[in-house]
């Protein structure tokens, strides 16, 4: 690191942290503001998606059709993600050390809970409907909380 | 530089200095990246202007750029390296440093800073 050799007194040494404070907050605020309609789509996708996947495992007259629904769903939530993650212009960043963005990391852990519970006496097919359930339950939440995700 | 007394002074970055890298610096660390026209917009300056930039703080390794399509529309997007992002973390800290040594000597009585006469 190449330091400066430049004198700054106390004034200009607040400035400075006040105008990077001020920065921060605004590329989080870029960062976390997503419509409800983005958030509910992606619950919706995710759902519909991993339940279809569990369902093609138990139903062998429908496990083509149901395999397809799956596979399409999750491709278009993978994309709904991508937007969002891209939407402004500013893609999220986790900064551990705040509360909002802990719970924004230990949220999503509760599907894979469940799905694990249902995995126990279903096996795979449960886990993937089990997961997909909640998670669904989960981006629903998050969109009817704040509005944004 | 104000530093603590007696030892050494808190070391500001160079390349975070100027006021448009800090805010750009600042605004990276808090997103995992962002778009050319987002940062331009939030500092206030010119394509050029953001363009050097962006490479002279590339070229310190601080900041990493992607050029890619949204769509068909061309698009470049800047990121804090973990290099960048530890260099702001000890720049924001040394500025920390200094504003604090200075409410700390603004806020001593006169009588506790003058040295103690000798008899």
């Amino acid at each position: 690191m190449a330091t400066t050799g430049d004198p700054i007194d106390g004034r200009q040494a607040e400035q400075a942290l006040g105008a990077a404070h001020a920065a921060q907050a605004a590329a989080r605020a870029a960062g976390s503001t997503r419509s409800r309609g983005h958030t509910l789509g992606q619950g919706l996708t995710c759902a519909v998606g991993f339940t279809t996947l569990g369902l093609s495992g138990i139903s062998s007259q429908w496990s083509g059709r149901l395999l397809t629904v799956g596979v399409l769903s999750l491709a278009a939530f993978l994309v709904l993600v991508w937007l969002g993650a891209h939407h402004g212009g500013t893609t999220p960043w986790f900064d551990r050390r705040r509360e909002a963005d802990k719970r924004a990391w230990l949220l999503p852990l509760a599907p894979v809970a469940v799905g694990l519970v249902a995995a126990v006496p279903y096996g795979a097919p449960g886990w993937l409907i089990g997961f997909g359930l909640a998670s669904g339950v989960e981006y629903l939440l998050r969109a009817t909380r704040t509005g944004t995700a | 530089m104000t530093g603590e007394p007696g030892g050494p002074p808190p070391a500001l970055d160079r390349e975070l200095h100027h006021p448009t890298r800090l805010a750009l610096a600042a605004y990276l660390s808090a997103c995992g990246e962002a778009e050319f026209a987002v940062l331009r917009d939030y500092c206030q300056v010119s394509d050029s202007t953001l363009s050097k930039t962006l490479s002279a703080l590339e070229k310190t390794g601080y900041v990493s750029i992607r050029k890619g399509y949204l769509g068909k529309r061309p698009r470049t997007w800047a990121a804090l390296t973990l290099t960048g992002r530890r260099a702001l973390a000890g720049h924001l800290t040394a500025l920390e440093e200094i504003a604090s040594a200075a409410r700390r000597a603004g806020a001593e009585p006169e009588g506790d800073r003058s040295e103690p006469e000798e008899d």
